[in-house]
This record gives C-alpha cells, sequence and structure tokens, in this order.
C-alpha cells in the first residue's frame, strides 16, 4: 500500500534504463539497466566516477548528446507520469528548460557569450511560461535576486565574460529556474569551482529547493556535494547501480565494497598527517566489452569466483529502510550477519 | 639547522596586460623554503597565483625581481650551461598527464627522448634506464610500448613523473598533480610522491587547492591569496590552530563526507570576489573580505609567530572566533 | 599507415580515384601518350574523334589526348614544386614567428598580412611582369605569392602547440630549441599543411592555367592546359572540344584536389553514422554481447 502511494507521486520514475552509445570505432554501453525514482521536493545525488554513465544517464533521455554520437535507449524515463524516450522532439523541447531545468558544470558554454545575460534568461521565461517581453524582464531581475547577484538590474546589461565564476554559475542557476521547473538536474555543479565559492553554491541549491519545493538531481564526483545536500544517493559503477539508500544510510554506513572504497579514498581533515593515501586498485573496466559478472570484482576485496559470472542483483539490506537495495550479495549475507 | 635546498626570497612575477598596459602582480613577493626530502603544501584558490609561482620556479614564466636560490645559488643571475644544468634540478609535474605528454610518442620514447636530453648517449644504456623510471613509479615495463591516449589516467600521470625522473631531479613542482584524477585513484599517485622522498629524498612543492591533501601528505603548508602568503607553518599547527581569517574561511569550507556533521556545521562564508591582482588593496590583501578587518589593516600586516611552529600574517591572528 | 587508410576511406572511392588518376599520368604519362605531343602533322589537322586520334588533333595536327596528359603533367609537377617551395619557406618563416613571438613575430606577420591583402595571382602577375614570361619565372613568381598562406598557417599551429604542456615539460626537461623545434613543432605543423596543400592543388592548378591562358605562364609548345584554351578559341566555332576538352580536365582537377583536402580536413571530426553503418554496429554489438 505504501509503495503504491510513493509510485503515485514519484516525480520521476526511471525504469530499467539501459543507454548504448555508437560511434563509428566501437558500441559502449555505458548505462545498464538503472532503475530509481525521485519524489516532488526531494534531493537526489547520483555520485561516480569519470565513465561510471552518470551523466549519460541523465543527459540521453532529454535529448542532450554531443553531436556525432548516436545513442539507443531502452526502458523506460517518466516524468510526471509521460513517457520521455517516447516522447518526440517538440514534447522534449518543451519540458528541457521548463518543467526540468538543467545546471551545467561549465556555465560558459551554456551561456551564449555574445548576448546580454537578461535577455538569454528572459528567453527562456517567454517561450516556457508564455511571458511578455515586460513580465520576463520583471522576472529575470526576481531571479538573479534569488541566487544572490547583488544589484541584478546592472547584471542584466552584462555579458558572461564579464562575470566571476562564481556569478556565472549563479547566472547558470537562475537560467535553469527561469521556466519554473518541478525538477532540477544539476551536472558536476560545483566542480568548476574554488572550495569557498563550492560552499555557497551548495548553501543557495539547497536554499532555492526548500523555497521552490523543487526535486533536485544531483550529478557529482564529490561526497563532499553529496552530503551537504542530498536525501537520497545512487552510487554508480561501470554504468550499473551498485548501492541506493538515504544519504544517512549510505555515507555513514555504506555497504558495497565500492561506496566503501571510494569514501575511504576521500581524504579528510581528520586523517593522520603524514599516513599513506587510501585508494582502490586497478582501474575501472571497458564499457565496450561485455561485462559477464559484477564489474567490479577485479577491483574488491571481497570477490568470490561467483561474482565474476553472474550479475549481482540489487537486494535490499536486511534491517535496513525499504528504500536500500546493495547489487552486492557476497557483502549482504556477511550483513545479515553481523547485524 | 642546515640550509634548505630551494630557498626562494621576496620572488615577484608581473604581467603586463596588454589591453591597459597595467602590472598584473600574479606572484607579489613571496618567500618560500623547500628543504632536502621534504613535502611542502602550497594552497589557495584559482587566481591566487600559486601556480604562476611554481611555473616561475621552473622558468617557464620569467621572474620580475626576487631571488631563487638552489643550493645557495640564484638561478636568476645564473647563465648559460650552469643555468641548463642546475634548472634540470627542479622538475615540474602538470595537471592534466595527457595534455602533457606528446601523443605521437610511446612512453617509452617520451622518457627516453628525456634522456638524450639529459645527456645519455648510450641506447641500451637509455633502454635500460626506462625500465628503471617505470619500475620506480611502479609500472610494469611493457607501459613502454603504450601510447598515452592507450592508458588511465593514474598510469598517464605516473609516466610523467618517471619522465621527470630522468632529468635526476632534487625538486619537484607539482601543480594539482592529482585534480584531474579520478577520487579512487588519487592514491596511487599521492603515495607515489611519498614513495619518492623516502626512498630518493626527492623534495615536492604540493600545489593544490585541496586542503585535505595536502594535509595529508605535506609536513609544511604555505596558504596564498592574491599573490601574497597568508599563514605558513608545520601542517600539524597551521590546520589544528588555524590563526589568519582567510585559512579559517577556507577550512571552514572543505566539505565532509559525513552528513550528519554537514548539518549543522558552520561556515565562514566570505563576502564578494576576490580582487584584481592588477590592484590589489593596500595593507593586508585579504581585508576587503575579511570578516574582523579594522582600519589597521590598511596598513601592511606584520608577521605574527602564532606558536613555536606557525606565522601569520595578520594583525589580528586567531582573533576570528567561529560562531557556535 | 592505418590512419592514412581510415582517412583516404573516409574521403570516399570516386575522389581517391580521381587523385589516383591524375597522380598516374603525370608519373607515366610519357609512357602512355599515343604520339608525341609536340609532333606537328598538318596533314591530319582539326581532325575530329577518330579510332586513330581518340580525341582529335588541333590546328597544328598534334594529338589532343596526348597534350591533354602532357598537360596534366606540366601542371602537376609545377604545383608540386611551388607547394614545395611555398610550403617550405612558408614553414620556417611561420614557425620562427610562432616560436618567437614578439617583435620577430610582429616583423613576419606585418610582412605576411601585406603579402595577403594583395591577391596572389597579381602578385604573380607583377613578379612575371618585371621579370618576364617564362616557366620557371612563373614558379617562383607563384611560389613567392603563394608563401604568406603557409606562413600564417604555420604560425597558428606552432604557437597553439608552443604553449601546450607538452611542450612546456620539454622546455623544463632541457630540450634546446631545435630540438623543440625540429622534432615537435615541425611535425605537428607539417601534418596541417600538408592537409591544407592538397586542396590548395587545385587553386594551383587553376593559377597555372591562369598565367599561361594570358600568355604569361607555361610557354609554347609545352602542352598545358590553360594554353591549349587558348590556341582553341579560334576554332570555338568549327572545333568546340579544342576548347571544351583541357576545360573540362581543369575543372576536375580543381574540383577533385579541392573535395579531396576538404574531406581529409573533416575526416578528423566525428560525424553522425549513416544508417546502413547504425545498423552494422548495432548488429555487432548485439552479437558481442550474446557471445
Amino acid at each position: 500500500m505504501k509503495d503504491m502511494h510513493d509510485m503515485n507521486t514519484s516525480l520521476l520514475e526511471v525504469a530499467n534504463l539501459s543507454v548504448t552509445l555508437h560511434t563509428a570505432k566501437t558500441s559502449v554501453q555505458p548505462v545498464d539497466n538503472v532503475s530509481y525514482s525521485v519524489k516532488a521536493g526531494e534531493v537526489l545525488a547520483i555520485v561516480g566516477e569519470s565513465g561510471s554513465g552518470k551523466t549519460i544517464m541523465n543527459m540521453a533521455p532529454l535529448g542532450l548528446l554531443p553531436a556525432g554520437v548516436d545513442s539507443e535507449m531502452s526502458g523506460s524515463v517518466r516524468f510526471e507520469g509521460q513517457d520521455l524516450l517516447s516522447a518526440g522532439n517538440g514534447k522534449l523541447r518543451q519540458v528541457r528548460g521548463g518543467e526540468i531545468g538543467v545546471i551545467f558544470q561549465d556555465p560558459l558554454s551554456a551561456l551564449n557569450p555574445v548576448r546580454r545575460i537578461g535577455r538569454q534568461i528572459a528567453e527562456i521565461s517567454e517561450r516556457h511560461l508564455g511571458l511578455t517581453t515586460k513580465q520576463a524582464e520583471k522576472k529575470v531581475a526576481e531571479l538573479l535576486a534569488l541566487v544572490g547577484l547583488p544589484d541584478p538590474l546592472s547584471r542584466m546589461q552584462q555579458f558572461p565574460h564579464e562575470l566571476s565564476g562564481g556569478m556565472r554559475q549563479r547566472v547558470g542557476i537562475a537560467m535553469s529556474l527561469a521556466g519554473e521547473p518541478k525538477l532540477l538536474i544539476a551536472d558536476e555543479p560545483t566542480t568548476a569551482l574554488d572550495v569557498t565559492v563550492q560552499a555557497q553554491i551548495v548553501e543557495l541549491l539547497k536554499d532555492l529547493q526548500k523555497r521552490l519545493r523543487m526535486a533536485i538531481v544531483v550529478i557529482t564526483h564529490d561526497f563532499g556535494v553529496v552530503s551537504g545536500m542530498a536525501n537520497k544517493v545512487a552510487v554508480m559503477y561501470a554504468g550499473r547501480l551498485s548501492e541506493l539508500g538515504s544519504v544517512d544510510d549510505v555515507l555513514l554506513d555504506p555497504v558495497h565494497p565500492y561506496t566503501r572504497g571510494l569514501l575511504k579514498s576521500v581524504p579528510s581533515l581528520d586523517s593522520e598527517i603524514g599516513s599513506e593515501f587510501i585508494g582502490l586498485p586497478g582501474h575501472p573496466p571497458d564499457l565496450s566489452r561485455r561485462i559477464d559478472g559484477c564489474p567490479f570484482a577485479p577491483r574488491c576485496f571481497a570477490a568470490l569466483e561467483s561474482c565474476r559470472e553472474h550479475r549481482p542483483p540489487l537486494l535490499p539490506v536486511p534491517h535496513s529502510a525499504a528504500a536500500r537495495v546493495v547489487a552486492c550479495p557476497v557483502v549482504l549475507n556477511s550483513h545479515a550477519e553481523a547485524v | 639547522m642546515t640550509d634548505p635546498l630551494l630557498n626562494i626570497v621576496d620572488l615577484k612575477t608581473y604581467f603586463r596586460d596588454t589591453r591597459t598596459g597595467q602590472n598584473i602582480k600574479a606572484c607579489d613577493g613571496i618567500s618560500l623554503d623547500i628543504n632536502e626530502g621534504e613535502i611542502v603544501g602550497l594552497v589557495g584558490e584559482s587566481g591566487c597565483g600559486k601556480s604562476t609561482l611554481g611555473r616561475t620556479l621552473v622558468g617557464l614564466e620569467d621572474a620580475s625581481g626576487g631571488e631563487i636560490r638552489y643550493g645557495g645559488e640564484n638561478l636568476l643571475t645564473m647563465h648559460g650551461r650552469k643555468l641548463h644544468t642546475t634548472r634540470r634540478k627542479i622538475q615540474y609535474v602538470f595537471q592534466d598527464p595527457l595534455s602533457s605528454l606528446s601523443g605521437r610518442m610511446t612512453i617509452g620514447q617520451a622518457i627516453e627522448e628525456a634522456l638524450i636530453i639529459n645527456g645519455e648517449r648510450n641506447a641500451a644504456a637509455r633502454r635500460a634506464r626506462v625500465v628503471e623510471l617505470l619500475e620506480a613509479v611502479s609500472l610494469p615495463d611493457q607501459i613502454a610500448e603504450r601510447y598515452p591516449r592507450e592508458m588511465s589516467g593514474g598510469q598517464r600521470q605516473r609516466a610523467c613523473i618517471a619522465r621527470s625522473l630522468a632529468a635526476d631531479p632534487k625538486v619537484l613542482i607539482c601543480d594539482e598533480p592529482v585534480s584531474s584524477l579520478d577520487v579512487s585513484i588519487r592514491a596511487q599517485v599521492m603515495n607515489l610522491f611519498l614513495k619518492l622522498r623516502d626512498e630518493f629524498g626527492l623534495a615536492c612543492l604540493l600545489i593544490a587547492h585541496d586542503l585535505a591533501i595536502v594535509r595529508q601528505a605535506a609536513s609544511r603548508v604555505y596558504v596564498m591569496y592574491l599573490g601574497r602568503i597568508m599563514e605558513e607553518g608545520e601542517s600539524r599547527a597551521l590546520y589544528g590552530n588555524p590563526a589568519h581569517p582567510y585559512t579559517q574561511a577556507l577550512l571552514s569550507a572543505v566539505p565532509s563526507t559525513n552528513p550528519v556533521e554537514e548539518r549543522d556545521r558552520q561556515r565562514i562564508l566570505l563576502k564578494g570576489d576576490v580582487p584584481s591582482p592588477i590592484n590589489p588593496p593596500s595593507g593586508c590583501r585579504f581585508r576587503g573580505r575579511c570578516p574582523i578587518a579594522q582600519p589597521v589593516c590598511e596598513t601592511p600586516p606584520p608577521t605574527i609567530a602564532v606558536d613555536q611552529f606557525h606565522v601569520a600574517a595578520c594583525h589580528f591572528p586567531g582573533k576570528l572566533a567561529l560562531a557556535g | 599507415m592505418k590512419d592514412f587508410i581510415s582517412t583516404l576511406r573516409a574521403v570516399g572511392w570516386p575522389i581517391n580515384l580521381l587523385i589516383a588518376f591524375f597522380i598516374f599520368i603525370t608519373l607515366f604519362g610519357s609512357f602512355i601518350t599515343p604520339y608525341d605531343p609536340n609532333a606537328q602533322d598538318l596533314m591530319s589537322a582539326l581532325q575530329s574523334f577518330s579510332t586513330r586520334h581518340w580525341l582529335g588533333t588541333d590546328n597544328l595536327g598534334r594529338d589532343t589526348l596526348s597534350r591533354l596528359i602532357s598537360g596534366a603533367q606540366t601542371t602537376l609537377v609545377g604545383v608540386t614544386i611551388i607547394l614545395a617551395m611555398a610550403g617550405t619557406v612558408g614553414m620556417v618563416l611561420g614557425t620562427i614567428s610562432g616560436f618567437f613571438g614578439r617583435w620577430v613575430d610582429e616583423v613576419i606577420m606585418r610582412l605576411v598580412d601585406f603579402g595577403l591583402s594583395v591577391p596572389s595571382l597579381f602578385v604573380a602577375l607583377a613578379i612575371v611582369g618585371v621579370f618576364g614570361p617564362s616557366y620557371w619565372n612563373m614558379i617562383i613568381a607563384l611560389s613567392i605569392a603563394w608563401v604568406p598562406i603557409y606562413a600564417r598557417l604555420t604560425r597558428g599551429v606552432v604557437k597553439a602547440a608552443v604553449n601546450q604542456p607538452h611542450i612546456e615539460s620539454l622546455r623544463v626537461l632541457g630540450a634546446s630549441r631545435t630540438r623543440i623545434i625540429v622534432h615537435h613543432l615541425i611535425p605537428v605543423a607539417l601534418g596541417q599543411v600538408l592537409i591544407y596543400a592538397s586542396a590548395d592543388a587545385g587553386l594551383l592548378a587553376l593559377a597555372i592555367a591562369n598565367l599561361s591562358f594570358l600568355g604569361l605562364g607555361v610557354q609554347p609548345p609545352l602542352a598545358e592546359w590553360g594554353q591549349m584554351l587558348v590556341s582553341g578559341m579560334p576554332y570555338l566555332q568549327e572545333a568546340p572540344r579544342l576548347v571544351i576538352l583541357p576545360g573540362v580536365a581543369l575543372t576536375l582537377m580543381v574540383v577533385g584536389f579541392n573535395l579531396f583536402g576538404e574531406s581529409i580536413a573533416l575526416a578528423k571530426n566525428p560525424r553522425p553514422l549513416s544508417k546502413r553503418k547504425l545498423a552494422l554496429r548495432r548488429q555487432l554489438f548485439m552479437k558481442e554481447k550474446a557471445a
């Protein structure tokens, strides 16, 4: 009964999504049978290293892929009940920038260098909300004030290169909000920024999320961002989900060997000065090859012979919140014994 | 106490802004020591001049003033052959290993070229040395046959370090050596620096924006802001008891992976942006953004010993209290 | 070698065949011409297509096919010499300019700008005008006129490469300037220059024909297409093939080399797969997965 209710309030429902990319030389499958959901007002962090497929998983269904790449998708991505994979380009354009806002890693690449900031943002409000030029300009001034740009009216007249990195990202955020989205997809929103600015942007996103009651999917490799703003975390490795659960569960008590190793690899201000750094051995697998068992097995301390043969299913963690799943039967067994 | 291996005194690197003709003061009076076999950290945000400092040390930028003393002799007044041989003792590790290797050469060829430059004429000796160098950075010798694009990021960075080692350096200047790498493989490269220090006594200037990484690796740390050093000292003392408001703000911004801690932590959120290095503020460079700035901060800040192990360039060191 | 073949594949076979054909007749043309291209035979002047003279004869009874083949040789040999000279001098100037920068760059680039601001053909015309029309004067004139383009191209490539970490790391290792320039900058520049030159060959062929048409380039009796056009003009009414045939040959060469060079340059960019290739890839991927 509870599950039914959850299903109904899910804003974004991704089920068995696989993405295959074909280029002239090879085919790779950066997303392999992934399912997750985002409820209204929830912040989901998708964590993974480069090549884990986290960006493509979010951008491909929205039709945002680099030129020259052919993609093939299966499964379903439902936004408010409507499948985005079967939606036409027109519908996608309407959703993208409107009900789903997107923040890019490099705010400069998302802005047109030769047009004034105010106009660029206003255009989005005009298109998606049907505002007049006057109304849109007023809305832009409000948005720029909302993201904490001092003196928004004169900022609207500026060009992107006249702003600092932090200011640009604020403009990028304002732009993603211009269509009054219900869901914000933020792709590495703080990676290009310094620590002090990064802290400001995380605060801002958290604050906006509360005030506008949006859902956010934040794609990141930085556990600092995850712990700072997410409710829920999905950990990805080699195109597959390895662990999914609430932020407190996953970060404080990681179960999957990959999540554990990754968390230990993050140096903290509490680690011993002069001590050896902890990392994971080896490197991620080649996604253009077929992976039979668990993709993490070659780097895993707990791997058994069977791990290399069968793909581990996502199983619920015993004695834990219902929403918590892990793709590692080996650790789950010992975990169950320990509890 | 022995003399430091690398002794930098009041180093200045200015660039000319071609549009206005004014000087951009990227490094404006930096003094810094690196002892033999020591890992020294240099932290600061982008645009503070920390990369420029590193590039000046290896001659990629021209210094505008000051001294760079290696083994007691000033590199900036040295010429010809002597400069050439001394310079090689200071090597540089770039942020992006892929672009710092030629795509048309295998790793073996790249390292061999570095050996040729270093004066090794015997081809057999060179090949033997390539294997040794690869071993020193824990890479299998088959890697010599590979092209950079056929390797993982961590392997590439280690190959770059192997190539630098071909010049028999005493100091490595590492500019963000792991920031382009994935979190799980950063340890491979960071531990290599520790190993090179322990086995060959190689000193290292670790330039990075990640305060946690620097803290763990470096025995001493310099904090840089807008072309000047704000605070310096032993890692334990500086991180344990930061005295400069800028250092405190930086440290308070470092995120933790613990969501419970993260929820109720206090941050010092700095106002405004870093000012332009063309016309930096008089006196303390940080005063425009400092939460506890006073009128006296318009005069140059004194260098005050915070404790036995570290100093801060501030009128009011340790006076900024974290609320809560 | 693998790169070379995959680039040719991306260019497309019709263009490759055309270029290969031109290169073949340049190398072996002298062996396949049915007649001496300069042998006059007034008895059989202005003949139309026949089994003896496949493409007929001109007003002096010379075999048109033989002259066309010989003309291709004249043009392509000229083009090759000019590109080699202009390319070499341009690369040296451009490399010096890009590597040393500052005032050296200023001086060389102002000269290059001047050279580029005047149409190349005018420069060539002026030089031929001063030294008189002859084959070698034309070659030298066109070489000088074409130098600025290659200097500018090389300078851009070198300037971009000089500030890249892989060149900077060589400087830190203590590599000499000569080593950096010869081993690292020139090879990069050479690649770009060759790509550009392959497209430029067509334009140069046209320039040679232009000068010869005006009587300032290749001198009779040496066979050359521009020349053949001029000498065919008076017979336009009775024997239009004398004008049309060299015209078509010239067009094929200009368009062929242009397409060739452009396709090579574009082959470096990723393109969406064609429907057929995409289906193939998909099949292959499914097979790999199932295996």
